[in-house]
């Protein structure tokens, strides 16, 4: 059974975000099937219509499209468009997250610049 | 109608159990009292014609418990597979008809047969035996009364409660008490079948129960079934 | 999306006292819906009117347009499982199986067959002899297998154990993914079935105060923690449901439109959503509270 977030975002975003993180970390690469509404369903044991719901999301974006008869699929370039959406994400959610945190212990910027290099050495 | 059939069918399967435990013991206790009023006439000490009056009582009873749970375990079982009220009332009496011919029929035939055994053993019958059809009437317009009566009875007691279903059976036995003593004929049955007077009182009770049954039609219009 | 069932201005009274006083809404066909209400709001009587078996003192329910009640041509489709159905008591399960596939016009002999297998269910016992789990599981192969259109289910897990109320929302999903059908749902085990249900109707003292999509309905509410002096200024609003605080910190859950969200974040109050079996305790708390009802004076 698959875990989701208790965080209460909603469930068919939840679902929207875990076919973006599979396209853009290449388990599910272009021109292939995504798993059927109702094998999201069961694995995460929701309301099909629900699943739906952050199936369609992508579709209309224009991350997945539907091949009558046949199901889902990721389209050409989802891969490189999500990725660019998710690095305009970033920013807010992690750099100014970061920064407030950061201000909240007394961290200041430059200290975070040290940090990163730190990070980075460390690998 | 496919919906009638199979709610038909469903009092069949319901009921058939029982039934055939009821008849079997009916019969061998009819079977006793015919070899022993062969053999021991005096234990017995009944005339011939009386032998299998005690059936009568018995198929009495028997449709009266039938009719009660027909009202008030049926109903709500009925009702929980989807069956319309007017279908289901309309197949309740179709069901009890049917049910009070069959009951009748097969005593009447167990009496025939009984009668015609015990003179081949040697009985002798002092009375004639009333005309088959005539005593199938005036057994079938008895026992639809009879079960009718108390399927309104049922029908109260679901309905309305207990204190209701109290107060009609008191009122029941004030009726009856109003009934004259001579109509006492629930162990004479083919005494009076015989009798053709007696024939119109068939037709009272034929008559009593259409009412009955527009009165019941009245209480099942909107019931309401348990919540429980 | 189409409604398949729709009640209007329906009013039901027992004697004096009103067990519903107003249920209008209409049910989306295909979906799951999930009845939520505390004790005694009125749930079994509405999910009993809506099937037909009981008729409202006012008001009237329409399956597809049609009148619901004893209509031949409705009732067939609509199907009631019964938190408590004592008119089971002394059959056996395997004859209340036959009966079912006698009586229900849709009925799938396979998958009933399949899930008293599921459920270990003993055929020959009679079910009052069942315990009160097994009791409830009778009545949700009827309900399942019955593959009726509209199938309304009156607190389906009484008695079940953890790993059987799992399964029968395994059994919901699948069932709900595959066909059109439309389930109702009435349950205390609300967050266990939050995400069955597409759609949510709330039933507050015999009065339906929502039905709306269920997502929808949870992003109604917040939780608004931060530091008691800044959120004590918002904590006298009518939109707060329930107010806590400890050590300097409060909490409130905020039921309605949130103005300035982004302001309050930056004055670090944290926002967060509100799951909904909380959101349910606390409106109806918030309801008790205001309720005119008097519940100990009624004894004289």
């Amino acid at each position: 059974m698959g875990v989701l977030s208790d965080d209460g975002r909603p469930i068919f975003q939840q679902i929207a975000e875990k076919i973006e993180d599979d396209i853009i970390e290449g388990r599910l690469p272009e021109e292939t099937q995504v798993p059927s509404t109702n094998q999201f369903a069961a694995f995460y044991q929701i309301n099909p219509a629900t699943a739906a719901k952050g199936v369609n999301l992508l579709v209309d974006q224009g991350i997945l499209y539907k091949k009558r008869g046949i199901g889902m699929f990721v389209a050409s370039g989802a891969q490189t468009a999500l990725v660019e959406k998710r690095k305009q994400q970033f920013f807010d959610q992690y750099i100014v997250v970061m920064l407030r945190e950061a201000a909240k212990l007394g961290i200041s910027p430059r200290q975070i610049a040290d940090m990163i290099q730190k990070a980075e050495t460390a690998n | 109608m496919e919906t009638s059939r199979k709610m038909l069918r469903f009092h069949w399967l319901d009921n058939f159990k029982p039934l055939t435990v009821f008849w079997s013991i009916l019969l061998l206790v009819d079977i006793a009292l015919v070899v022993a009023q062969r053999y021991f006439p005096e234990v017995l000490n009944t005339s011939d014609n009386f032998l299998f009056s005690a059936n009568y009582g018995a198929i009495a009873i028997y449709l009266l418990v039938c009719g009660i749970l027909m009202a008030t375990s049926s109903f709500p079982l009925l009702m929980s597979f989807g069956i319309p009220r007017q279908k289901f009332y309309l197949n309740l009496i179709g069901t009890t008809v049917l049910l009070c011919a069959a009951m009748s029929l097969i005593q009447n035939i167990v009496v025939y047969v009984g009668y015609s055994v015990m003179q081949l053993s040697g009985i002798t019958i002092e009375a004639s035996i009333t005309p088959f059809l005539l005593l199938w009437y005036c057994q079938w317009t008895f026992y639809l009364l009879d079960m009718f009566l108390f399927i309104l009875l049922g029908t109260v007691f679901y309905r309305f409660g207990t204190l209701p279903g109290l107060i009609t059976i008191a009122f029941y036995i004030l009726v009856l008490n109003l009934v004259p003593d001579d109509l006492d004929f629930a162990d004479n049955f083919e005494l009076a079948a015989s009798g053709l007077s007696n024939v119109t009182l068939s037709h009272l009770f034929l008559g009593i129960t259409v009412v009955l049954i527009g009165i019941g039609w009245l209480l099942y219009r909107r019931a309401p079934v348990r919540t429980y | 999306m189409n409604s398949i069932l729709e009640c209007s201005q329906i009013a039901k009274k027992f004697g004096r006292s009103e067990a519903i006083r107003n249920a209008t809404t209409a049910f989306e066909e295909g979906a799951v819906h999930g009845l939520l209400g505390a004790n005694g709001a009125g749930k079994t009587t509405l999910l009993h009117i809506l099937s037909g078996l009981i008729y409202p003192s006012q008001g009237q329910v329409l399956y597809d347009g049609q009148q619901v009640h004893d209509n031949p041509a409705v009732t067939p489709n609509i199907c009631l499982v019964k938190s408590d159905e004592r008119s089971w008591a002394d059959y056996k399960v395997k004859d209340l199986i036959k009966y079912c596939s006698l009586l229900l016009p849709y009925w799938d002999e396979k998958f009933a067959v399949e899930l008293l297998r599921k459920f270990r269910l003993p055929g020959n016992k009679k079910y009052k002899h069942l315990s009160r789990g097994m009791q409830s599981m009778v009545g949700i192969v009827k309900g399942l297998a019955s593959r009726a259109p509209l199938t309304l289910f009156d607190e389906p897990t009484l008695g079940l154990d953890a790993d059987m109320r799992e399964t029968f929302y395994e059994l919901m999903i699948s069932d709900c993914g595959e066909r059109q059908r439309t389930m109702i749902l009435s349950t205390h085990q609300i967050d266990e079935s939050a995400n069955l249900f597409q759609y949510i109707t709330l039933l507050e003292q015999g009065v339906v105060t929502s039905h709306m999509d269920k997502d929808a309905f949870v992003e109604q509410a917040h939780y608004l923690q931060g530091d008691t002096s800044l959120l004590l200024a918002l904590a006298s609003d009518p939109r707060v449901l329930h107010e806590e605080s400890l050590a300097g910190t409060t909490v409130l859950v905020w039921y309605g439109e949130l103005e300035n969200q982004v302001d309050l974040e930056r004055r670090g109050i944290k926002i967060g959503p509100v799951p909904l079996q909380k959101l349910f305790v606390y409106l109806t708390r918030k309801g008790n509270l205001n309720s005119e009802e008097k519940y100990y004076g009624n004894f004289s």
